[in-house]
């Protein structure tokens, strides 16, 4: 008869082999929730940076259609800024839509591959 | 004859330069807010960093040691940021002081060149008390014009006067009679 002895290494490792996609998931989603908040901060940073240059303008202003020129001039800079900001996301999303698809499909594999195994 | 001609430039011109020191003032003002937006930011940039890094470090950690040894590790990364952060600030802070302080003295240099005539500051203003009431010592009509039925109008009781000024400033006590 042969004693089994209790290993919490082994058990770990265990757990950690089972859980292996969902920690893989965990990691992806990590890495695009980190590309969303770099996204957003950058977001910000181009608005910050477009409120500054409006008062600056308004202040240093000499004239009404000085201040309109510049004014027109700071909005089509914020709004290319913006489009490439919105093509960024498009791609943010794309790419950890793939991702995502990437995982399932991976797990999903496992799964059948240890179900095949066991039966 | 010389006819004023009313020109925009000019008078806008004036405005400028009389306002020149205030222009000053704001256009510092604006520079210290620039600074103190962008230390924020910077600030809402250490945040994010240190929340990313810490969120990195509890989907990667190995053991309960290992996780705690990296985030003390980026705790203390995190503090030394943040003391950096605000001997900025007080950089800023300390820096705007020193720049605005000869603008204000300008903007006090040309206040006391302001000639104000003495007149519009020494001519005394006619006080006019508006807190007098005058006692009325006649006897008003009111009471005798009052309808009969003992009902009198809201019109008469506002034109009739108040019963102590009525009776000389002397209220009589009506439940002794």
């Amino acid at each position: 008869m042969s004693d089994s002895i209790f290993d919490p290494k082994t058990i770990f490792e265990n757990y950690r082999a089972a859980f292996a996609p969902v920690l893989k998931a965990q990691q992806e989603g990590v890495k695009a929730l980190e590309r969303v908040g770099r996204y957003q901060y950058a977001v910000a940073g181009d608005y910050l940076d477009w409120i500054l240059t409006q008062a600056k303008a308004t202040v240093g202003i000499t004239s009404p259609t000085e201040f309109l020129a510049k004014q027109t001039e700071l909005a089509s800079a914020l709004s290319e800024k913006l489009r490439a900001r919105g093509q960024e996301l498009a791609t943010i999303a794309s790419e950890t839509q793939t991702t995502v698809t990437q995982l399932v499909t991976e797990a999903a594999a496992q799964a059948s591959a240890i179900l095949k195994k066991a039966a | 004859m010389n006819e004023p001609i009313a020109d925009v430039n000019s008078w806008s011109e004036a405005c400028r330069r009389s306002l020149a020191p205030l222009l000053r003032i704001q256009q510092d003002g604006l520079g210290a807010l620039d600074r103190f937006a962008r230390c924020q930011y910077a600030v809402a940039g250490d945040f994010l960093e240190w929340s990313l890094a810490l969120s990195k470090i509890m989907v990667a950690a190995q053991s309960p040691a290992d996780f705690l040894a990296k985030q003390a590790q980026i705790g203390v990364k995190f503090g030394g940021q943040l003391r950096n952060r605000v001997e900025e600030l007080t950089k800023i802070r300390s820096e705007q002081q020193t720049t605005s302080s000869p603008a204000l003295a300008a903007a006090t240099a040309v206040t006391a060149a302001v000639s104000v005539p003495a007149t519009a500051v020494t001519t005394p203003v006619p006080v006019v008390q508006t807190n007098v009431t005058q006692l009325v010592t006649t006897r008003s009509h009111a009471r005798d014009a009052a309808p009969k039925n003992g009902q009198s109008t809201s019109k008469d009781r506002s034109a009739a006067p108040s019963r102590a000024t009525r009776d000389n400033g002397k209220p009589k006590n009506r439940n002794k009679t």
